[in-house]
């Protein structure tokens, strides 16, 4: 059981005041060792994954300390976070805002809010050069830099992946790799305002140095975007297009959550899947395995495909809950038509999909450099291919036994299984938001001619 | 490899237009409980055409066996066909077949 402290630490001369979250957990840098399953490791300060918590729009300590307390509760309920306490070093920094967070941008950050106030402005303001984004800049690492031993490791600089059109580009490189920012953000109207998560640059001449930043509230969701590089899986947009594209090379540093391809050799979870490690089917009436199949949707509605129903990385906006005839489902109005973000409820709070999981897993040991071995090549990119290889080839098994990723499977088709979200009660399994993998090689066409109602049953 | 197990239920062969078989498996030996896949039964194909003779010959065989003795049979295939059965999505071209002598299971 993870500590959930919030300790404060004395009030800095600025009238700024630290704190340390669940600081038990950390003190002794304790992980899991992937090699060896049953044993622990202790990993080098120089390798702890820094989290940061700052506020903006918070006019009392108090208020501060209730928004993290949520936040450390909401961390630890996620398996992967309790499993690798040990790595996260939890830290937060109380500044006072004469104002609440707003589009007129007049708290201490000036994080921008948009005009009704209840979430994180979109449209790259953080990239904007203008005062306030400068202010929020330097303000950001002036208090991120007044913790001493903060972890400035970073990914090395000016590197590319060769690839185009990826979910996880280019960007990467230069980025703290270390270190993630977490701003809660407090709205005249709420305590919750909708989040987002984006980089973070430096002022000049630094400003190749950027830091992934979760800001607003959905906590942990936006700390999974800022911290996993994992994209967001519920449909904003109905019927809105996906263009990217999978990696061509696997390779540990930009592995996504999503697939932008239906085949069989390109979605990356094909081990999570009923053709998997743990081989799945179904018979007759029995409900059929869900999981790791090829679910619609991730940011866009088509050319793009998640690996579970419900997941931490889910949401509402223009979610489908049964199908995607949209005058059936029951996210339709009574006449038929849908309304815009309307969409049915697909985030679990409580748990990643076995993927997303996977996927944190990997963030956290290629950062503490769990992944690393003698051999590995020099050049940064390569190396990430190699993980990659050594993950699918030896680690992999190890991590189904930490986190007992088969009887969780089982545990997830369970819950599936009882699920009816179609309109008229119809079981999960039925529904058409998910399919199997299309098969990679080109076929020859032809559909078969026999009459179904010709069938004898021949069974008694 | 995907792999998909089951008792034969159904053969069936077509040649005009489509020159392929079709076999679906049933999940027990003794019943009509039609093996789905993501939802959907599912239906596997051998290829008539005269490149891929040789091989559905043998395959051929054994599903007939299968049928015929009640082994358990597993189709090796890879994803979805671009050509369907009943509904997109529901058919398999195999790219492999085995059986086991019965009260043999696969696991």
């Amino acid at each position: 059981m993870a500590d959930t402290s919030v300790v404060a630490g004395a009030s800095r001369a600025d009238g700024s005041i630290p704190y340390e979250l669940g600081k038990p957990n950390w003190q002794t840098r304790t992980i899991p060792d992937i090699r060896h399953p049953s044993s622990t490791i202790q990993i080098p300060e120089s390798r702890l994954l820094d989290v940061m918590i700052l506020g903006d729009g918070f006019q009392t300590s108090a208020e501060f300390e209730a928004g993290l307390q949520d936040w450390i509760g909401d961390f630890y309920a996620l398996k992967v976070y309790d499993t690798f306490q040990g790595a996260f070093r939890i830290r937060a920094l109380y500044r006072r805002s004469s104002q609440r967070a707003s589009s007129s941008r007049d708290s201490y950050y000036r994080v921008k809010v948009d005009a009704g106030g209840d979430g994180v402005e979109s449209g790259s303001w953080w990239e904007a050069d203008d005062a306030d984004t400068r202010t929020f800049r330097r303000r950001v690492f002036e208090d991120v830099d007044s913790f001493a031993d903060v972890n400035l490791r970073r990914y090395p600089s000016g590197l590319r992946f060769g690839e185009t059109n990826v979910s996880i580009g280019d960007w990467l490189f230069g980025m703290y790799r270390n270190l993630t920012v977490c701003m809660l953000v407090r709205t005249a109207s709420t305590a919750n305002a909708s989040g987002r998560a984006f980089m973070v640059a430096r002022l000049a001449p630094d400003a190749d140095r950027t830091v992934r930043m979760a800001a607003g509230a959905n906590a942990i969701h936006e700390f999974s975007h800022a911290f996993g590089l994992l994209s967001d899986e519920y449909i904003d947009g109905r019927n809105s297009q996906s263009t990217r594209a999978n990696p061509t090379r696997r390779n540990v540093l930009n592995l996504s959550n999503l697939t932008f391809s239906d085949t069989y050799s390109e979605v990356p979870w094909l081990h999570v899947s009923p053709w998997g490690r743990d081989r799945r089917q179904s018979g007759g009436d029995r409900p059929s395995p869900v999981v790791g199949w090829l679910w619609v949707g991730g940011g866009k509605h088509l050319g793009v495909w998640h690996s579970e129903y419900r997941c931490l990385m889910n949401g509402t906006h223009d979610n489908f809950q049964y199908t995607q005839v949209a005058a059936q489902d029951p996210t339709a109005q009574p006449d038929g038509s849908y309304v815009e973000e309307t969409g049915a409820g697909l985030r679990d709070r409580t748990r990643f999909c076995v993927w997303c999981q996977e996927l944190v897993t990997l963030r956290i040991l290629e950062r503490t450099d769990q992944l690393n071995e003698a051999d590995d090549p020099a050049d940064f990119v390569a190396k990430g291919q190699r993980w990659y290889e050594r993950w699918t080839t030896a680690l992999r098994d190890q991590y189904w036994t930490l986190f007992g990723v088969s009887r969780q499977i089982v545990d997830a088709e369970a819950a599936y299984a009882a699920m009816t979200p179609g309109r008229a009660g119809e079981r999960l399994d039925g529904s058409d938001l998910y399919m199997a993998y299309r098969e990679d090689a080109p076929t020859r066409p032809g559909t078969s001619r026999f009459d179904e109602a010709e069938w004898l049953a021949l069974l008694g | 490899m995907a792999t998909t197990q089951g008792f034969v239920g159904t053969i069936e062969v077509e040649t005009r237009g489509v020159a392929r078989i079709w076999f679906g498996l049933t999940a027990t030996k003794n019943d009509d409980d039609w093996v789905k896949v993501a939802g959907k039964r599912a239906w596997f194909t051998l290829n008539l055409e005269a490149a891929d003779r040789a091989m559905y010959m043998a395959e051929l065989s054994l599903i007939k066996d299968a049928l015929r003795d009640g082994l358990q049979l597993q189709v090796a295939h890879e994803g979805t066909a671009s050509f369907f059965k009943r509904e997109a999505g529901d058919s398999y071209e195999a790219t492999g077949v085995r059986i086991l002598r019965a009260p043999m299971r696969f696991s």
